[in-house]
């Protein structure tokens, strides 16, 4: 409580249309512009190849993949978190949380899981854990609990009398269909986002060995060293995935809006049912199974050897902070500057709805170009410049810029459940910007921050290209590290370590859902 | 024009294309409580936003206490300094403060000393019946508890003018009927004038002297209720009387 | 106050003139153990910026090439010589005359002292015992076209690491017609190209491939996890085992040149090459009359292909985006 001096501005500004709103989107083109004068920088280039050879049937199974992602992970992550959302069922917390684990992981450790794994097996190579559909399969690892997450979260917004409303209408079934509804679109959003990332990610097509577009720039950054080639096709990878996503997510948007931004105060309480007390939890068995269990099995069976435990500790000891300080950082600012952009557009339906398309293109530029961007222009801005451009700072940054979309939408999603009224009320007793900024407006928003921060903070912690090209010497992250070994250090090792790292996720997903739960009426 | 009261002259707003206030007028002296009545949709809540300031209006002039505070396109005096107390349809108590939080915050334009607005604000909480949950948040109150918080914080400020906008919406007939017998003692004791908009005749006729009715964002009639029943041109005042001939025949019988 | 200032500059010049900044392509288990000797005999912190070749990041190369303007590292200690000749070709590298160079042979560095080699791993042959009996084993990297090891072999991409340095050397000691040739009949007999090094490693540990071309420290590797792996030297009665040492280059424009060119002497030093080969590195020395542990060979005692490794980069520059980037294409249909 504080603030009794008066105070100029009124809180009225946040809801009053005004033009310099728009001024919220300029934070986006601010961080595209690294990779943007890349693209602009390679069309200048006259070239005879102008996207390399084999780019084309590269991109096709490219696309391919990512509408099997999509399409797997609807098919899978829809119906277990209706049911999830709907239902009480034993050790539906251990699931959930299991499942959630996979968000948390980088790519690579599991398509480098499902290797291993098909070896363990003596699976011939071209069988189900290899190629492509081994491919899928890792994609959908992350796929599935992301639909799983967001159809929980649409349903969680159903009411008491809504639910009620449709069991008394046709019982079960027609709840299901009702919830089917409301979850429809935030769950093919999220869909559509899982193969978004499929699309950007040239690991599992790598390790599992199948081209891929995103493969091919990084065979133009890796092996040819050519930044022209590698920004025409990382632009190209782009214009497509955003052609997929931007007319669709145009047609999602208002209705992933109205799913996830209605605001309501009741949710309905979950029911028991004997028949999905034992179908669910042995459905989402089935389904950890599938894309925890598998790649993890893959991961820790060289620990049968033995578990380096010194060696593995110096890793981990080495690299902690700096995991830690990239992590929160990255977490920090992207969930900072996601709320404030929420804040500034959350009573513009028109710059809402550009916020998030802004948000999704970001989302959709190769991370690798952003970072080469970066990378540039701190070789040629002046050495005082360092500090932004070439420091533990610059990691954070280029971190946020990539993950910023997920702290708008939790933004949007938290500024939606603020009244009008608030800042009305607030207008009428002469509470200036900063007291309700400071007092109602924030601690509102505390949740929604809290859980942004933690989840793109897990988030940059799994994205290695970026940490690799741009940590200061002497700080790597422990993602890094794994990935710096994982070709010649002993499978024990390469093993342990991502057996800490595994250890190290879920011990922030139980901090979080401990603080989370605190304080919960 | 009145040196003192509330004046509201020839008062229209619009949302886009569609005109939500049509040409409005009424004059209310010191302590005059006023209902403005309609159905949902008919422009009330738009008139009370017009009049607190939290929006301009299109066409017209408010005059509090003979200063021009709104004319066409502008707000010439901002809400906080038009003396108003307000509570909100859905009362815009903020979640993360306690019952004396946020009567005190309500008080950051009137009050510069934190034990000052403290003290006063647990004065009105105990004027409103709720002093025992100053230290409870919103959400761990009842409908009622709720209600009487944001009237505490309303009349904190010492207002001239009270504006109510569906202030019993969502209330038992017992708790409703108790805190209008409440406020009106509070208003009869501090002599404040009020608008009050609601789509209830009942409470328009226990609260107020006066009664407006709109219509498609028109005044359709106004003046006492008891007067304007014996031949209502409104359609929610010709039902009210319906409902009032019912009640009495089946009393009857 | 100005004295204090001055003080604190001082410190902050000692503190950044006591550092060298090292970015490497050798794997960060093989390369720390060295530079923190380096800082044990120097007191000069090594700030080690590693990211191997093997995992195809789009790692350091392009950070050097991307810092070109104001660099940031001083020292590249690469895996091979072939990235340390394209980032000289891409002007990233200052030529330094290391007093310690003299004892190596000139064969393995770069004419205007770009770069200067060391230590070195070899092209091996790793067949799983099981899968090939010791007799059938294969004595030449040719075999992976021969029909008597069909669908036996598997490579790593050779647009990668030191697997594109072989592919390199093949064409630039058979010539254009006859390196195509095998290629294309490598293909034709179902050799399966994996991600990396260590992949052919593994598979070949598990048996899934019969036998494939790895680096030493791979097979040195395999056999400390127990497979049923053996290596052959191939090509001794031919054209010979393409050897791949170490290179090391100062970077131009280094913000700390002098401890760059300390940190660079300290890497062509006998010490370091003795330290490399008894590592689980198994690197061998170039420098002749180093003691070798018991079991490795000396660089003497095979028949190692004669290359003009000053060349090699311009060749792979070559064959890389065209023949290379097609046939890698055509083998994952």
């Amino acid at each position: 409580m504080g603030g009794f001096q008066p105070e100029v501005t009124s809180p009225l500004v946040l809801d009053r249309p005004g033009a310099w709103r728009a001024a919220a989107l300029l934070p986006f083109v601010a961080l595209a512009a690294p990779a943007l004068s890349l693209f602009v920088a390679a069309l200048a280039m006259p070239s005879a190849t102008w996207l390399g050879a084999g780019y084309g049937a590269a991109l096709l199974t490219s696309v391919q993949v990512a509408v099997a992602v999509a399409a797997i992970s609807l098919a899978l992550g829809l119906p277990a978190g209706l049911l999830s959302a709907c239902y009480r069922f034993r050790g539906r917390r251990l699931l959930l949380a299991l499942l959630a684990l996979p968000l948390l992981m980088p790519s690579f450790l599991w398509a480098i899981g499902l290797a291993m794994l098909r070896a363990a097996l003596g699976w011939s190579p071209g069988g189900l854990l290899s190629g492509a559909t081994a491919g899928v399969l890792a994609c959908s690892a992350l796929g599935v609990p992301l639909v799983l997450f967001a159809t929980l979260l649409a349903v969680s917004l159903v009411t008491q009398g809504q639910a009620d409303a449709a069991r008394l209408a046709g019982g079960e079934t027609i709840l299901l269909r009702y919830a089917t509804h409301s979850a429809a679109w935030p769950a093919t959003a999220a869909a559509v986002f899982a193969a978004l990332l499929s699309l950007a990610d040239p690991g599992p097509g790598q390790i599992l060995g199948y081209a891929t577009a995103a493969g091919e720039v990084l065979v133009s950054f890796a092996a040819f060293y050519d930044f022209d080639l590698a920004a025409r096709q990382s632009l190209a990878l782009t214009a497509i995935a955003l052609a997929i996503t931007i007319p669709l997510f145009g047609m999602l948007a208002p209705r992933v809006e109205a799913s996830l931004l209605s605001r309501d105060t009741k949710p309905a309480s979950r029911r028991s049912h004997p028949v999905a007390g034992i179908l669910i939890p042995f459905a989402l068995t089935l389904l950890v199974s599938i894309v925890l269990l598998l790649p993890v099995t893959g991961l820790l069976l060289p620990l049968g050897h033995g578990v380096p435990v010194i060696r593995a500790a110096e890793e981990v000891s080495r690299t902690i902070l700096d995991t830690i300080v990239y992590a929160l950082g990255a977490g920090l600012l992207a969930t900072g500057l996601g709320f404030a952009i929420a804040t500034v557009v959350a009573r513009n339906r028109s710059l809402r709805n550009l916020a998030i398309v802004s948000s999704l293109t970001l989302l959709a530029l190769p991370p690798a170009l952003t970072a080469l961007g970066i990378l540039l222009y701190g070789a040629t801005a002046p050495a005082a410049l360092d500090w932004l451009l070439r420091s533990r700072l610059t990691v954070c940054v280029a971190l946020a810029a990539r993950f910023v979309p997920i702290a708008v939408l939790l933004g949007l999603v938290s500024a939606a459940a603020m009244s009008h009224s608030w800042t009305q009320a607030a207008a009428v007793h002469g509470v200036g910007l900063r007291s309700y900024l400071r007092t109602v407006s924030l601690p509102s928003m505390q949740r929604g921050a809290s859980l942004s921060v933690v989840l793109v903070a897990l988030l940059a912690t799994a994205e290695t290209g970026t940490v690799l090209l741009l940590r200061p010497p002497g700080a790597d992250s422990l993602p890094v590290a794994i990935f710096t070994v994982m070709a010649n250090a002993p499978e024990t090792l390469v093993a342990a370590l991502c057996l800490a790292y595994l250890g190290g996720a879920v011990l922030v997903l139980v901090a979080s859902r401990a603080v989370f739960m605190r304080g919960r009426p | 024009m009145n040196t003192t009261g509330l004046e509201v002259r020839n008062l229209s707003a619009a949302y886009g294309q569609r005109l939500a206030l049509d040409a409005v007028s009424f004059t209310l002296a010191p302590g005059q409580r006023l209902a403005v009545i309609g159905t949902s949709g008919s422009g009330k809540s738009t008139l009370l936003r017009l009049i607190a300031g939290l929006d301009a209006p299109v066409q017209g002039e408010i005059y509090l206490d003979g200063v021009q505070v709104s004319k066409p396109g502008a707000v010439l005096v901002e809400p906080h300094d038009r003396a108003l107390g307000m509570v909100f349809q859905d009362l815009a108590l903020w979640p993360a403060l306690s019952a004396l939080d946020n009567v005190a915050l309500g008080l950051a334009g009137a009050l510069t000393g934190r034990t000052a607005a403290r003290d006063r604000a647990l004065e009105a909480l105990a004027l409103c019946g709720v002093a025992e949950l100053a230290a409870r948040n919103p959400r761990e109150m009842s409908g009622g508890q709720q209600q009487r918080v944001a009237l505490a914080r309303a009349l904190a400020v010492t207002p001239r003018w009270l504006l109510l906008d569906e202030p019993f919406g969502g209330l038992d007939i017992v708790t409703k009927e108790q805190l209008t017998r409440d406020i009106l003692a509070i208003l009869e004791h501090t002599g404040r004038g009020v608008v009050l908009v609601t789509h209830d005749p009942l409470e328009a006729a226990q609260l107020c002297h006066q009664v407006l009715v709109l219509e498609a964002g028109r005044t359709v009639e106004a003046g006492e209720l008891a007067r304007l029943l014996e031949s209502p041109r409104s359609s929610i005042l010709q039902a009210f009387q319906r409902i009032l001939v019912r009640a009495s025949a089946a009393g009857e019988r | 106050m100005l004295g204090i200032a001055l003080a604190g500059a001082a410190t902050l010049a000692l503190g950044a003139s006591s550092e060298v900044i090292v970015y490497t392509s050798v794997d960060d288990v093989f390369a720390r153990p060295i530079a923190q000797q380096f800082e044990r005999q120097t007191g000069i912190r090594v700030r080690l910026v590693p990211d191997t070749e093997e995992t195809k990041s789009t790692g350091l190369l392009n950070r050097l090439i991307a810092e070109r303007a104001r660099a940031r590292a001083d020292v590249f200690w690469s895996g091979d010589p072939v990235r340390t000749a394209i980032l000289k070709n891409r002007g990233v590298s200052e030529a330094y005359r290391s007093g310690q160079a003299a004892g190596l042979p000139a064969a393995f560095r770069d004419p205007d002292f770009h770069w200067i080699g060391f230590s070195a791993r070899v092209r091996v042959l790793l067949y799983n015992t099981r899968r090939i009996a010791p007799g059938r084993a294969p004595r030449s990297v040719m075999l992976l076209a021969d029909p008597q090891y069909r669908d036996l072999g598997c490579i790593a991409n050779p647009l990668f690491g030191t697997t594109s340095m072989h592919a390199a050397a093949l064409f630039q000691v058979l010539g254009e017609r006859r390196a195509r040739d095998f290629f294309e009949r490598m293909q034709a007999n179902g050799v399966r190209v994996l991600s990396s090094n260590g992949e052919v490693r593994r598979a070949i540990g598990a048996g899934e491939c019969g036998f494939g071309v790895v680096d030493t420290d791979d097979a040195a590797e395999a056999r400390r996890d127990g497979k049923p792996v053996a290596t052959v030297f191939p090509d001794q009665d031919g054209m010979g085992a393409v050897v791949v040492p170490n290179a090391v280059m100062l970077v131009k424009g280094a913000p700390h040149p002098d401890q760059g060119r300390r940190f660079i002497d300290f890497m062509l030093s006998p010490a370091t090459e003795t330290a490399l080969a008894a590592s689980d590195a198994a690197q061998l020395p170039l420098r002749p009359g180093i003691k070798v542990p018991a079991g490795m060979v000396g660089v003497t005692s095979f028949h190692a292909m004669k290359l003009d490794y000053a060349r090699l980069a311009t060749k792979l520059d070559v064959i890389s985006h065209g023949f290379l980037k097609a046939w890698v294409d055509s083998s994952r249909r």
